[in-house]
């Protein structure tokens, strides 16, 4: 097998199938130079990977379309200012004038050629005016944004719950992976003590050796 | 519910399928854009953007499957969108000093281009902002493959079906992303070891 660039990347995402992972697998063994690459392109994208997802703190909501329009359409003989002032003018009056008239109880008759005017103020026995949401279409319109906001609001607390469980399976692999490079650094450090009183313990026996060698008076050493 | 029978419900007439699925995508997809342009309140921006977009255009997706792929696409094409922008109508900043002057602005010393600050004690939030920075100095292509592929974990062949760019492309661009990336990290002395005990 000859040194492969893209192998060596679908290997490092383990994206290689198994025979091929295998075959790549031996041909590191015996290649330095791939096993060289492999390490430096692994380094590089666990120093990228140090950095974890963030929320995104969005809080964006959709509305329906049509009642955006409904706020924001005005006609288009509106448009000009004059008339616009016009217009809001006649419409400002107009409410006052109704305002009022439903203030008073106003009441217009016209019986046989006669006509009659009567005025009454507030808390007359006029019947209360029939409620919107007592329409069936409104209250059809108002369970049915319930149930779409109670959706959403459940879709929520799934996706919450989803995405709490992905945090949490990230924060452990992250741990995981930190422990990992813990143990491995602490690994070299008493390998290196271990190999450093290996060495100290070595130089001890030489030197005593030396000594006990000089103590030894040279005749003896012929003898034996 | 998957991405798919959230669309077919949007298209009937409903909305908060629509909001279902910006629940579902808006922190991958701000974390797409995030170390994409590596700034925070703008990534939030282009989200908005993203998701408007995909509410007006969602109509037009023939195959509601490849959700994922055209919604990358969209967030791809603002991206640069975005960026075009910014080229045409380039913000003055302190960087633009040392173009301008040939040396670091005054404010900027030791930081502009001179290696940013590695001792042992390195933040966890000072990490990120020098892999924001360090994720800026590769060519934009390389950006976007190097973006998925770590922190999106798309295999190679969606992130090819994203960019309608041959596989073995994808991983070349991959390749030279990470030999790049490399390459600033040993300048700028960063490494596993000094950072080790940190994380």
């Amino acid at each position: 097998m000859n040194c492969n660039r893209e192998q060596l990347l679908d290997y490092l995402y383990k994206e290689l199938e198994p025979k091929a992972h295998r075959a790549l697998e031996s041909h590191l063994e015996s290649c330095p130079d791939c096993r060289r690459e492999l390490e430096e392109l692994g380094g590089t994208t666990r120093l990228l990977r140090t950095w974890p997802d963030e929320e995104s703190h969005l809080n964006l909501v959709f509305v329906a379309e049509e009642a955006e329009k409904g706020k924001h359409s005005l006609p288009t003989w509106l448009t000009t200012a004059a008339w616009r002032r016009w217009a809001f003018g006649l419409a400002g009056s107009l409410a006052v004038a109704l305002l009022l008239l439903a203030l008073v109880d106003f009441e217009f008759t016209y019986d046989n050629g006669r006509l009659d005017l009567a005025f009454n103020f507030v808390g007359s026995s006029a019947p209360p005016a029939v409620d919107d949401l007592d329409q069936p279409l409104t209250r059809r319109d108002l369970l049915a944004a319930q149930q779409q906001s109670l959706e959403l609001i459940q879709a929520m607390l799934q996706e919450g719950e989803i995405r709490q469980q992905r945090n949490l399976g990230l924060t452990l692999a992250q741990f995981s992976q930190q422990l990992e490079r813990q143990r491995q650094q602490d690994l070299q450090v008493v390998g290196r003590r271990l190999e450093e009183s290996d060495w100290y313990t070595e130089s001890r026996f030489r030197r005593n050796e030396d000594v006990l060698q000089q103590l030894i008076p040279a005749n003896y050493r012929g003898q034996r | 519910m998957n991405d798919a029978d959230l669309i077919a419900r949007f298209l009937q007439g409903q909305v908060t399928p629509f909001n279902t699925l910006v629940w579902r995508w808006q922190d991958r997809l701000f974390n797409f854009v995030l170390r994409y342009v590596g700034n925070r309140e703008e990534a939030r921006d282009l989200c908005q953007q993203i998701f408007i977009r995909a509410y007006r255009n969602l109509g037009n997706l023939r195959d509601p499957e490849r959700f994922s792929t055209w919604l990358y696409q969209i967030a791809l094409n603002t991206c640069r969108d975005q960026q075009r922008r910014q080229q045409r109508h380039p913000n003055l900043s302190l960087d633009h000093f040392e173009e301008e002057h040939g040396q670091p602005h005054p404010a900027l010393k030791g930081t502009a281009s001179q290696p940013p600050p590695t001792d042992a004690r390195t933040h966890e939030q000072d990490l990120r902002d020098l892999l924001s920075r360090a994720l800026q100095t590769i060519p934009e292509e390389q950006r976007v493959v190097v973006v998925m592929k770590e922190y999106q974990n798309l295999k190679f062949t969606e992130i090819a079906a994203v960019l309608e760019t041959p596989i073995n492309t994808v991983k070349s661009r991959l390749y030279y992303g990470l030999k790049g990336l490399r390459k600033i990290f040993d300048q700028w002395g960063i490494s596993e070891e000094n950072i080790g005990y940190e994380l």
